[in-house]
């Protein structure tokens, strides 16, 4: 075979050793990267960016908020991709990485959810107001607490991984269906006056600090993915030495 | 930072809060998980 | 056709003996809406506000309960092999299940719920829709529920686990259908949120029954 072509690269990552080694080279520019992003992402939100002349200086809220609500999104967009990849392409990396994924998700979302809170108390002079993206947003939160929930139920990692990835896609199906609804819901309910983060009117001195943070969240959510697929496979190999180990002793002793 | 500074500033704790959490989480995993396993390949040479 | 004919006619039939037939869903509907003016308060014009709500949420919860055991029991005893060995689509079984659950939930709901909306100060022209909306919008709920059965099927107790998957998910099929009510009891035109809520249950049909098998399919190897 010596004119087959290199497999491409998903594909060499299906082996945990490779998948090991990439990450390794990977993780610490991605580390470096993170930590710049995030220095002159906050000091730009803090010292550059200037207040808005509605929301005054409770914009630099959004710089944290609004990127915590794409990164949301985000990690639910690839957790849809590596459930494709169970369910189609059997990828073995693909349930590794959507378990790893899951809770990342879900504390963007809590994020997204809390400084929306901090935010709401000052201009709209309640801690919650049942406005169309905070409501979205939540039950986006409770949809990643279904998912992780579900992992924990079902303790056969493989079983699990076909339930979750199953109920990943049904999701995906129905967030734009819940994110029309909601949305829908709220123009009959609500007056149209109420403020709006991140409006339409964005003043481009605030859009540099805003992306950002943005790119900062990403270069966190792919460390912290690269961590925690690391440590499953690790938990995973453990499970097998002990199950190994358990045989051995049996047979040994029996 | 204005009459608001508190909320600005207790958001932004908030948000370190979670993920510092996170990071810790996923660190404290990632030692253990690779003591665990060390141990156990270390018994099975032996 | 024939076998599925037959595993309609077992549903009913075990419906009606484990006691979850039609009359007590019923019952339970009864029960919900008759603690309500407890909780609230003998308030005929704030129960009339909140009622297309309250008959919506009861709804959604009766046809929450009993859908834990709705493919365990069948799961347990093997009457999920069966089918499989006898070469009838698990997509097409998974659908008649949904059907049979729902001709004893959704559809006896449905029907009852005008006379409970008259107990809860509904307007009258709002009757009408309101079971209309029922009757096309239960069959999504019932489907949701369907995928969460398949999905916690191999668990002891899922029940609850159930519930918190479920509920996100029908959050649109409550929203339009609290609506359509809503909408025709202030005597507006409420064929919008109706056709939305079709909408959402013909999505359903098509989703529910595929998903439902794949994780049946899925947790049985």
């Amino acid at each position: 075979m010596e004119n087959a072509a290199k497999p491409a690269l998903w594909m060499r990552l299906a082996n945990p050793a490779a998948f090991n080694a990439l990450a390794d080279k990977l993780l610490w520019p991605l580390v470096i990267a993170c930590l710049a992003a995030f220095a002159y992402g906050l000091y730009g939100s803090f010292f550059t960016s200037p207040a808005d002349y509605q929301q005054g200086e409770t914009v630099r809220i959004m710089y944290i908020h609004v990127p915590a609500a794409w990164l949301a999104l985000f990690t639910y967009a690839g957790m849809s991709v590596s459930a494709l990849g169970t369910l189609v392409f059997r990828h073995p990396m693909a349930d590794v990485a959507q378990k790893a994924a899951a809770p990342i998700g879900a504390a963007f979302t809590l994020i997204c959810l809390i400084t929306g809170s901090f935010w709401g108390k000052p201009m709209w002079g309640t801690w919650w107001e049942w406005d169309a993206r905070l409501t979205s947003v939540l039950i986006l939160f409770l949809i990643y607490l279904g998912i992780i929930a579900l992992w924990r139920a079902i303790d056969d990692p493989l079983r699990g991984a076909r339930a979750v990835a199953i109920l990943t896609l049904v999701g995906a199906v129905n967030l734009p269906i819940i994110k029309f609804s909601v949305d829908w819901w709220y123009t009959l309910h609500q007056p149209a006056s109420v403020f709006r983060m991140g409006g339409p009117t964005i003043h481009k001195s605030m859009l540099t600090p805003l992306f950002v943070m943005g790119l900062a969240y990403l270069l966190l959510y792919f460390v912290l993915l690269i961590i925690r697929m690391k440590t499953e496979l690790m938990n995973r190999r453990i499970e097998r030495l002990r199950i190994a180990a358990a045989d051995h002793a049996a047979r040994a002793g029996g | 930072m204005g009459q608001h500074g508190a909320f600005i500033v207790a958001s932004y704790i908030a948000t370190g809060v979670i993920l510092g959490a996170l990071v810790l989480a996923s660190l404290l995993a990632n030692r253990a998980a690779a003591r665990t396993l060390a141990m156990l390949e270390k018994e099975r040479s032996a | 056709m024939n076998a599925l004919w037959q595993v309609i006619k077992r549903e009913w039939v075990l419906a009606r003996r484990i006691g979850a037939g039609a009359e007590l869903g019923l019952v339970f509907f009864l029960i919900l809406i008759s603690v309500v003016p407890f909780a609230i308060g003998a308030d005929q014009k704030l129960i009339g506000r909140i009622a297309p709500a309250l008959l919506w949420l009861a709804a959604l919860l009766a046809t929450l309960l009993g859908l834990d055991r709705l493919l365990q029991a069948d799961e347990e005893d093997g009457v999920v092999d069966h089918l499989l060995l006898s070469g009838t689509p698990l997509t097409l079984v998974m659908a008649t299940k949904a059907l049979a659950h729902w001709l004893v939930t959704g559809l006896p709901l449905s029907l009852a719920a005008p006379l409970l909306g008259l107990m809860l100060a509904i307007e009258p022209q709002a009757m009408l829709p309101l079971a209309l909306s029922l009757l096309i919008g239960t069959p999504a709920l019932t489907l949701i529920g369907l995928i969460g059965a398949a999905l916690t099927v191999s668990l002891k107790r899922g029940g609850l686990l159930l519930s918190v998957l479920v509920l996100p998910l029908s959050i649109p099929t409550l929203i339009f259908g609290a609506t359509v009510v809503k909408e025709a009891a202030a005597g507006r035109d409420y064929s919008t949120p109706l056709m939305l809520l079709s909408g959402v249950s013909l999505l359903m049909l098509v989703i529910a029954p595929v998903a439902a098998a794949g994780a049946l399919k899925h947790a049985r190897h």
